[in-house]
């Protein structure tokens, strides 16, 4: 195989990743305050989105917006819906974090007069934040996987560049080991980084 | 709109015939993940062998690290270079019990972890053997702790079949592709396919959630 190629795709599986990573990180905001707000409808239709955006799986989505909708490139296809998925993922895991927060926490907000929206931002969120950042950083670490996914609609990333080598050549073992051990280096190494941001995130909030 | 429903009720056939097969393959692949996940689980959490769970946990982060297409694509396109032909069919069975395997055994993992250690240690006073206590005294327990989880993860590797489409095995998402490249209108098939989907996930997650209230102790 032409081992050349696998720089660009592993760039590109990287890309998608941390575009895709981030907007589900900020769109998860979105849906856990639709999921906690007052307003019933907005709250019935972030449990739809959670559910109905988890329950069909992420190739079917692809498929769906890639050819069904068919404005996007293969690759604005991907993120879009990489994007999409991990904003119900993420939301649901803010969604736990908050409510781990122990009730306490309320109750001395209360009992010392902070106003409802500082005590929010400045106590409840940034412990929510804390419990929730490993669960995301697990997260974000299976999309890596989740990311093959784009080969099949034609994203030239590794799991694509191994498929048309094996084509190519006849030999189906290299290329696929050869992208197996990039997978796992590439988790490994969001692995670390992802610990490194969560225990500087835990120090920097508790000081 | 009455023509999307006209469309939709004339794929049904089709695409019915695909979800079928889409439980067919999660079905037969969970019927070999779980009990080699439950053993897997089992030995690396009680082995005393270090050099031994080294190995199986090694196995089991491989399964749970690799992606399946790819795990896939090296059994369907792989194997073959070295004399092993697996059809679409067998090729996928083997992917996913691979990892199946790999995520049965972490919640397996987890759930003997919860039994408490006395019981272990009853056993042992009492005198059973170690295949006895696995069969009649950990594994029922770790299983009914399991059980949500395990309802949870089979909507997951549900899902997953949908991968199969990749090396052309008749599923539902193949049946709806196929559909979509007669007829050109992939959007609706996808949002037909897609509902069907849903439909069976959220069953199964609301009855996982069900599960998790009753068997709570």
């Amino acid at each position: 195989m032409d081992f050349s190629l696998l720089p660009a795709a592993l760039w590109l599986t990287a890309q998608i990743t941390i575009l895709s990573a981030l907007i589900g990180m900020a769109a998860g905001v979105l849906v856990v305050l639709a999921r906690r707000s007052r307003v019933a409808p907005l709250r019935w239709l972030a449990i739809a989105w959670t559910d109905v955006v988890r329950g069909v799986p992420p190739l079917v989505w692809l498929m769906l917006v890639f050819l069904g909708v068919g404005v996007f490139t293969p690759l604005g296809a991907a993120v879009i819906v990489f994007g999409l998925v991990a904003s119900a993922y993420c939301a649901e895991i803010y969604r736990s974090g908050l409510e781990g927060v122990a009730k306490g926490q309320y109750e001395a907000l209360d009992a010392l007069g902070i106003p409802t929206r500082t005590g929010r931002l400045r106590v409840v969120v940034p412990q929510a934040a804390v419990i929730s950042a490993p669960a995301v950083v697990s997260y974000v670490i299976g999309m890596v996987k989740d990311t093959s996914l784009a080969s099949v609609i034609g994203v030239a990333e590794l799991t694509f560049v191994a498929n048309r080598a094996a084509n190519r050549t006849g030999d189906g073992i290299t290329p696929f080991v050869t992208v197996g051990v990039l997978y796992l280096l590439l988790s490994l190494v969001l692995a670390l980084v992802g610990r490194a941001a969560a225990a500087r995130a835990e120090s920097g909030w508790a000081a | 709109m009455s023509d999307f429903l006209a469309d939709s009720v004339s794929w049904l056939p089709d695409l019915l015939r695909g979800l079928g097969h889409s439980l067919w393959l999660t079905f037969v692949s969970l019927l070999l993940g779980l009990p080699l996940g439950l053993v897997l689980g089992y030995v690396t959490e009680r082995t005393t062998s270090r050099p031994l769970r080294w190995l199986l946990v090694a196995v089991i982060e491989l399964a749970r690290g690799l992606p399946a297409l790819v795990v896939l694509y090296l059994i369907y396109y792989g194997l073959p270079s070295v004399e092993v032909v697996l059809s679409a069919f067998w090729s996928i069975i083997a992917a996913f019990t691979f990892s199946n395997a790999g995520y049965v055994s972490e919640i397996v993992r987890g759930a003997i972890r919860g039994i408490p250690a006395g019981q272990l240690e009853a056993c042992q006073a009492l005198g059973i053997g170690r295949a006895r206590t696995f069969a009649s005294v950990i594994a029922p327990q770790a299983l009914r702790i399991s059980t949500p989880s395990l309802v949870g993860y089979a909507a997951i590797v549900f899902q997953s079949t949908s991968l199969a489409v990749a090396v052309a095995e008749p599923e539902l998402l193949n049946a709806a592709y196929n559909i979509g490249s007669i007829t050109f209108q992939y959007l609706q098939v996808f949002i037909v396919a897609g509902a069907l989907y849903a439909v069976v996930v959220i069953a199964a997650s609301r009855f996982a959630g069900w599960l998790a209230t009753r068997t709570q102790y």
